[in-house]
Order: structure tokens, then sequence, then C-alpha cells
């Protein structure tokens, strides 16, 4: 099962498509978050050291 | 404007760019167009702050007045305590900028990036102690080394031979496809990590934890588990930001992070932990502390100077991040944890109690992450204040 697994992530077209929805998950998650504001998370904490 | 922290930053940088990707993806060097990016960047990044700019000019022109100079010297002489001077002189600002604020003064010496500038200014005149540099360097390049503005304000640090390295070399056609690749991925990942899960960790649970925790404990533990997450995230995040602008610029920046919370031991962890800052420390600090030592032979047994010189090294971490009473416990807590495993694994190591299979090393990982999640939490401030 996990050898099938491998053999159809190594696939290009998979590999391809996991990564387009995995870009796509993050960009839907921005905008669901953000909207279309001017997104400002502030300062970093380590930028204080 | 702070990096990393507004999608105007990244559509600014998207667009100054893009003539960097355009050559990149023909295999012309674009090397000369950077530095142009570099300087427009920092004039952004401190375009509010006339005072940050002043000063990080000032502190460019001090290193670099020391760096060159001691490498004119380096190559007529070798004195020791000439070596110390030019060490001292470049950690002054650095050194001035945490001893003001706790002497109540106003922080003139300081601006965004001091210490990750310093540690390259240092590491530039060791290295040359050292011998590794030899040569004069050329002012562009050092220049460049320096305020190479992707890591500018946290990091990672980089060394100047890797730097070098990569900032002379004209990438082919299909080596910056494949680092254009890689950049923007982990730029996603900085979204994911810092937008997304760090942004959610702060707003959701750390900011409302006062509603739904019933007791001092439990509040405490929640905030100890959340608070280790947030910082994480959030430094992860500005990690994978740095290092993915890095590659599509052509420059392999080192990586921070990689997996800290699967560690196994407290070493383990500060292999994987802020570990261009760990690494920095471990050659420059505890190395050369173990090696004056044995050169000396003050101190014989083996263990005696690396348990001594875990402590300075920590001692000095937890300074560095500010002269409060939570960051000097926090490196404290560390140099301990550190000595206790040294002692545990020769201890483990004539016994055979701690065997090394699946099961243990789980166990090893759970443990190590609650301590690691203490440490946080005495670095929070929360448990001291």
């Amino acid at each position: 099962m996990l050898n099938k697994l491998k053999m159809l992530y190594e696939k290009t077209a998979m590999k391809w498509l996991l990564k387009t929805s995995y870009y796509f998950l993050i960009l839907m998650l921005l905008f669901l978050i953000y909207g279309f504001h001017t997104a400002n998370t502030g300062s970093y904490i380590y930028n204080d050291f | 404007m702070t990096p990393y922290s507004s999608f105007l930053f990244f559509i600014i940088l998207g667009i100054l760019l893009a003539p960097t990707i355009i050559l990149g993806l023909n295999g012309k060097s674009f090397r000369l167009y950077n530095m142009l990016v570099s300087v427009l960047v920092l004039a952004l990044i401190f375009s509010n702050s006339l005072h940050g700019l002043i000063m990080l000019c000032l502190f460019t022109l001090w290193q670099t007045i020391l760096i060159k100079s001691y490498i004119a010297y380096r190559r007529e002489a070798n004195s020791g305590i000439i070596f110390c001077l030019a060490a001292a002189a470049s950690i002054l600002p650095l050194a001035l900028s945490k001893l003001l604020p706790f002497f109540a003064v106003d922080n003139w010496a300081t601006f965004l990036g001091i210490s990750y500038l310093t540690f390259k200014g240092v590491q530039l005149i060791i290295e040359t102690r050292d011998g590794l540099i030899k040569k004069q360097l050329p002012i562009s390049r050092l220049l460049y080394f320096i305020l190479f503005f992707p890591t500018i304000s946290s990091g990672p640090i980089d060394r100047y031979r890797r730097f070098e390295k990569d900032d002379q070399t004209v990438w082919t056609k299909e080596q910056y496809e494949d680092l254009l690749y890689k950049g923007i991925n982990k730029i996603f990942l900085g979204f994911l990590y810092k937008f997304i899960l760090g942004y959610c960790i702060n707003t959701y649970v750390i900011m409302t934890m006062q509603y739904w925790t019933s007791s001092s404990f439990s509040h405490g533990l929640a905030y100890m588990y959340a608070y280790s997450l947030y910082l994480f995230f959030d430094f992860a995040g500005y990690t994978a930001f740095a290092v993915g602008i890095s590659y599509i610029m052509g420059v392999k920046s080192p990586e921070n992070f990689n997996k800290p919370f699967i560690s196994r031991n407290i070493k383990d962890f500060w292999n994987r932990w802020h570990m261009s800052l760990s690494f920095w420390f471990r050659d420059y600090v505890f190395m050369r502390f173990v090696l004056w030592m044995t050169k000396k032979k003050w101190i014989t047994n083996r263990m005696a100077v690396s348990n001594i010189g875990y402590l300075l090294l920590f001692l000095l971490m937890g300074v560095w991040h500010g002269l409060a009473l939570q960051y000097i416990v926090y490196g404290l807590y560390h140099a301990l944890l550190m000595v206790g495993f040294n002692f545990f694994e020769k201890w483990n190591k004539k016994y055979k109690w701690w065997p090394n299979n699946k099961w243990t090393t789980a166990v090893s990982v759970v443990v190590t992450f609650h301590f690691v999640c203490f440490g946080f939490f005495i670095f929070s401030g929360e448990l001291i204040h």
C-alpha cells in the first residue's frame, strides 16, 4: 500500500497536482483570513533582538 | 517598513525582483542588479526611521574600517591583543545597544538588524585571525555581504566564504530554475507559518486564553505550549521568507530550522533550532574556549572544560537576547540542560540504562519537547513577571 502511494507520488502529474493544491490552499486561507485588506501581521519576535 | 510583515512588502519585492528572475532564467548574471535592489529595499525598510538609517550607515562604516584595517594588519602581523581589540570594537555597537536600555538611557545605538550585522562583522575578524581570509576584500563585496537585505533583520547568519561562492556564481538556466522553484516554495511555506498558523495561534489561542483557562496553572500550561508553537511559526516563517528571497537572488542562505520539535535530546535540539546562531556560538565561542583551555592546560578534565564552555555559550546567548532576567535565566536553564545531558550521556554509555530503539526515541522526543517548551515559557517572561 505504502509502496503504491510512493509510486503514485513519483508521477510528475501527481506531484504537480499535489503541489498546486498546496499553493492554492495557502492562497485560499490567506484570502479567508485577510480578505483584500492589507495584511499587517506586525513585527517578528526576533526582530527585537 | 518591517521586512516580510505585509503583503505590500511582497508586492514591491515581486516587482523589484522581476528583472532578477528574467535574467536568471536566461542564464545571465544579475549580481549588479541585485546590489541595486538591496540599496532600494534597505531604503524602503528604513524609510520610517531616519535615525535607524543613520545608525546603519555609521555602523557599516565602522565595521568596514575595522575589517579592512584588521585584514591589512593581519597580512603583516598576528598579535592576540590586536585581535581582541578588533573583535571588541566590532561588538561595541551591539554591546551599547544592549546596555543602554538597562541603564534606562535612550537607546540611540540600536537599529533593525544590529545583532545579525554584528555577527557577520565579528565572524570576518575571527576568520581573518584564523588565516581563512587572507586577501583584502573588495569594498562592494564586503558591503553586499554585510547589507544583504533578505537576511538583514533577523538572519539567518551566513558565512562570508559560503556567501561569496554563491555571489560569484553565474547560475545556468537550469540551476536558476531550481533555485527559483525552491525560493517560491519557501515563500509559500513562510505564508503558511507566519500569516496563517502563527496568526491563528496568536489571535485565537494566546489572546483569548484568559477567557477559557480556569486556573493560573492551566493558564501557564496552555500559554507554554501556545507560545512555543507561536515562537516557532513566527521565526520559522520569517526564516522561510528570508531564505526564499535569498534563493531567488541566487544566494543559498543557510537554514535556521530543521524540525526542532522532534529533537531526541537537548544537544539534538540545538542542532535543529536557530541553527545559524547556535552554530555561530558553537564555532566562535564554544570551540575557541575549549581549544584555548586545552592549549593553556588550566583545566585538564575534558568534561569540565566542555561543561564550562556550555555555561559560557548559553549565558552569552541569553544575555544577547537582552539584559533582562528572563533571558539570563533562559540561558542558564539551557546551560544546565546541556551539562545534565552531558553527564547522563556519559553515564548511560557505561551502564546502558537507556537503550536506543524506536520506543525510547519516541519517549525522548516527548521529554525533550517538554523541556524545550518550558525553556520558551521562561523566555516569554510569563513565568518570571
